[in-house]
């Protein structure tokens, strides 16, 4: 009998950071035959060519096989060789950006468990903010035979009715990143330690800033006043574009001096040595209470965007919240950190990255012997 | 004789209809002095063969090429293979039944693959001859077909797999056929599945029709399978291992006038032929499995219906319907029949002389094929622009609608009004230059037969006036072109995808 696979499918930019771990795990720790189908669509995604780079490191520090994947039929003809396994998709849903991912699911073969990992805290047909009930209804389903939620069920109040018996409570994989104590390329040293500095994240592609209004022009102006009043202090800040979307680089949007792009994949970002973190509501404000930093969410002034899924985080909305948020957080980090705890908590998210990686493990673990029952557990030879 | 069949693309020659069709016959008209040569209508130059036959080519370029043929005494007939005319309330094909009353105006004879087919348009055109031209097969070798059953029967009794394929186009753009079939009929295949045998099914077919939709309902396949995209070269290969050919055929217009290739190439290569459903194969009886239980009596016996002892049966009824030299040789005696017929029908009993002035004019629809302009320019054919025609060129004639939209305005090149009657000419005022050419200008005033009662709709410009106004608008400039032109027969190049008609519908009221 052929051995099973754990085949991962990677579609959109930010898929990459979300997989990366269950790649490693796949390969390395439970020695599976791994790899990795790349979607036409993600090619054409990766002008820069940053992900595709990513993968190939990926591929061959793991021997994960890459290869490209036009449509679901050469999907469909590429499985039906293999033994089954199972097949991991982080963006997969009924929904037409994730149309290609959702038909490999649907046409699996049955050997195949299809598992799609919930991406984001706020990920539609998990948890879903007001904009992307607007934007994508309520009803938004997946081909998957089993859901990695990072909440329990109780709290994924996005979770269609009849998807709710998919639901694992797995955690997020963020958890199981090993940030390099180095960022790649800084040149930086010198100048004001990064331990000073701190972090904004964009998300300006987001129907979050842009659907409910135009927020964000709100967003570059209070960030551009924030960055001159930085500046009068001989300050700068770190700008990290999102993965996916990198609006501030595709529209050329002219930042201040001060300001030090960080476009590097998340897992290669120690964020714990930034002072503090800012940003519109996005997971990326998870990644940094993980990390263990001052965090505030930005929320513009009209009150229309809907960040109530960060509740319990700083909020910050003009210029001055941010410079005061900022001033407090260099002198009084602990007093947030605190706070976010209360948030972590709230939140009834696995924490513990040992836990995590045993739910995953297991996942993974049990699809390899649906497929082949005798095979041997790792660390048995 | 010297026949040319006109085929709508360089890439269609490489597809299964001509390589089939018309490819496996060339070798046979060759070795009895006549040549067949498969041309792309987009390289069609001149007339310099003797019989002209339209494959496939449903516009107004086929049709110009008919006339010409027609002008300069030639045989110009059409070959359908596929029924997209009998769907008579389906709005998608009226354009193409609109094409096919054209061209049967201007044919003097139809091909067909088969009797249903055949009986279907002599419903509607019976004045035409019409010739069923079988799809031949590649190759028959008997001593080597009885070598390859020998060894595919000593595999199957000793693996006990039974090699099932499926195979050919999956799809179609208008009607549910291919894998459709192929996953409504599965359930037959269950039945082979038996204790102690094992079913392999191989489907290969167009990478088009492997949609995720369709996926998913090939997995309801109760056989183990695998897919593969067709080739010709994995077709080959695949017969050369199946022990069935799985056939099933649906019983809609579409598949019932199929021809039997996919059988007939089955058989060559020593497969049995288990085809479910609408009995299409009929003419191959004995060698045709339409239930799964008489199919495992013969597993179990050894007494397939093709085996040894039947091969000289099969190759009687091949000799029937799909043997290259008997087709090519029907087919022949077919033309030469209707050349005769046409030469008896001339007034002094020769062939009819070639007319020194082309006969026709081509009416520029909705949605014009550029190429169609061209090639009517090319060959001195008079163009004609409608109404609708969206294409800026220089036309030798022009109709718009006038003002108060009750009628048309012809607008005619000054080399063509001095074509017309004097009478007629002089009422027509210069009235300015399009592009490069001059127009002389006639109203409804000064032809009566331009008035166009029910047009008034056109002033909309929406496409649903278009469609109320379109039959009104072309009768129209079909009885002004037989007023000022009359020896001039008009053709029409119309691709258009709406419903639209040249026959006025008159309501029905209760």
């Amino acid at each position: 009998m052929n051995p099973p696979s754990i085949v991962f499918i990677v579609n959109l930019l930010q898929d990459v950071a979300v997989l990366r771990p269950l790649v490693f795990m796949a390969a390395r720790d439970l020695g599976l035959d791994t790899k990795i189908f790349v979607t036409a669509a993600f090619d054409k995604r990766d002008r820069s060519n940053v992900w595709h780079n990513e993968l190939q490191q990926i591929a061959r520090e793991t021997g994960a096989a890459l290869s490209l994947i036009e449509d679901e039929a050469q999907a469909f003809m590429q499985l039906q060789y293999l033994a089954g396994g199972a097949l991991l998709a982080a963006s997969e849903s009924n929904l037409a950006g994730h149309r290609i991912v959702h038909d490999i699911f649907r046409t699996k073969p049955d050997s195949f468990v299809a598992i799609t990992l919930q991406h984001g805290l706020e990920c539609v047909g998990f948890l879903q903010s007001r904009d992307h009930d607007r934007a994508h209804g309520r009803a938004v389903t997946f081909a998957a035979d089993i859901v990695c939620g990072w909440l329990e069920a109780e709290k994924l109040t996005a979770l269609a009715p009849s998807q709710r018996g998919k639901l694992v409570t797995t955690g997020p994989t963020t958890l199981l990143q090993q940030a390099s104590r180095e960022e790649p390329g800084r040149k930086e040293s010198g100048q004001r330690g990064q331990g000073q500095r701190g972090i904004v994240c964009e998300n300006l592609h987001s129907i979050r800033l842009n659907l409910a209004g135009d927020f964000g022009t709100d967003f570059v102006a209070t960030f551009n006043k924030f960055c001159s009043a930085l500046a009068s202090q001989g300050d700068d800040v770190t700008l990290r574009p999102h993965p996916g979307g990198q609006y501030v680089l595709k529209h050329n949007t002219t930042v201040a001096s001060n300001v030090v792009i960080n476009n590097h994949p998340i897992y290669k970002v120690n964020l714990s040595r930034y002072a503090y973190g800012i940003s519109a509501p996005s997971s990326v404000l998870v990644d940094m209470v993980l990390a263990g930093i001052p965090t505030a969410v930005w929320r513009e002034g009209t009150g229309r965007m809907d960040a109530d899924n960060y509740t319990g985080l700083t909020q910050v909305t003009d210029e001055h919240d941010w410079i005061a948020f900022a001033e407090e957080a260099r002198s009084h980090p602990e007093r947030y950190v605190e706070k976010q705890t209360d948030f972590l908590q709230h939140l009834c998210m696995p924490l513990d990255p040992g836990d995590v990686y045993r739910r995953y493990a297991e996942l993974l673990w049990c699809a390899a012997r649906r497929t082949l029952p005798t095979i041997a557990s790792p660390g048995r030879g | 004789m010297k026949i040319c069949i006109i085929v709508p693309s360089e890439d269609y020659l490489t597809r299964a209809g001509a390589r089939i069709r018309y490819s496996r016959i060339a070798p046979a008209l060759r070795a009895s002095g006549h040549t067949l040569t498969l041309l792309p209508i987009a390289d069609f130059s001149d007339i310099d063969h003797d019989v002209y036959i339209l494959s496939k080519c449903f516009d107004g370029r086929a049709l110009l090429v008919a006339g010409m043929a027609r002008d300069k005494g030639k045989l110009v007939g059409v070959d359908l293979f596929d029924d997209y005319f009998s769907h008579r309330d389906d709005s998608r094909f009226q354009r193409l039944r609109l094409w096919l009353d054209e061209s049967f105006a201007h044919i003097d004879f139809a091909l067909c693959a088969t009797s249903a087919m055949r009986h279907m348009l002599e419903c509607r055109y019976q004045s035409t001859p019409i010739h069923v031209m079988n799809d031949p097969h590649e190759t028959f070798e008997p001593e080597k077909l009885r070598d390859r059953l020998t060894e595919k029967y000593a595999d199957l009794t000793s693996s006990r797999a039974l090699h099932v394929a499926w195979y050919g186009m999956g799809d179609n753009p208008y009607f549910s056929v291919g894998l459709p079939d192929l996953c409504g009929f599965a359930g037959h295949l269950e039945a082979l599945q038996r204790p102690g045998w094992t079913v392999k099914l191989t489907i290969l077919t167009n990478r088009r029709a492997m949609v995720a939709d369709q996926l998913v309902e090939l997995r309801k396949i109760p056989v183990p399978f695998e897919l593969k995209e067709w080739s010709l070269a994995e077709e080959e290969e695949l017969l050369k291992k199946s022990h069935i050919s799985f056939l099933p055929v649906c019983a809609q217009n579409f598949s019932v006038v199929k021809s039997l290739n996919r059988a007939v190439t089955a058989l060559c290569h020593g497969t049995q032929v288990f085809s479910p459903g609408f009995d299409l194969y009929d003419r191959l009886d004995d060698f045709i499995y339409q239930r799964a239980a008489p199919l495992n009596d013969a597993i179990d016996s050894g007494q397939f219906r093709l085996r040894d002892e039947t091969i000289l049966k099969l190759e009687e009824v091949f000799a029937d319907c799909a043997d290259p030299a008997a087709e090519a040789r029907r087919l022949m005696a077919f033309l030469q029949e209707r050349e005769e017929h046409r030469i008896a029908a001339s007034p002094i009993g020769l062939a009819p002389e070639a007319s020194p002035d082309p006969s026709c004019a081509l009416i520029c629809g909705r949605d014009t094929n550029a190429t169609a302009y061209r090639l009517a320019k090319r060959t001195g054919i008079l163009t004609i622009a409608s109404p609708g025609t969206p294409v800026t060129a220089n036309f030798d004639i022009r109709f718009e609608w006038n003002d108060t939209f009750t009628g048309l305005n012809l607008l005619i090149s000054e080399a063509v009004c001095a074509r017309l009657a004097d009478e007629i000419a002089g009422k027509a005022r210069p009235c300015g230059r399009i592009i490069e050419t001059t127009y002389r200008k006639l109203s409804m005033l000064d032809l009566p037969s331009l008035a166009c009662p029910g047009g008034g709709a056109a002033w909309t410009g929406s496409r649903a006036a278009a469609l109320a106004t379109y039959p009104v608008e072309y009768a129209t400039m079909r009885a002004a072109m037989a007023e000022i032109l009359p020896k001039v027969e008009c053709i029409s190049d119309e691709n258009w995808r709406w419903p639209f008609s040249y026959v006025r519908q008159t309501a029905r009221l209760n």
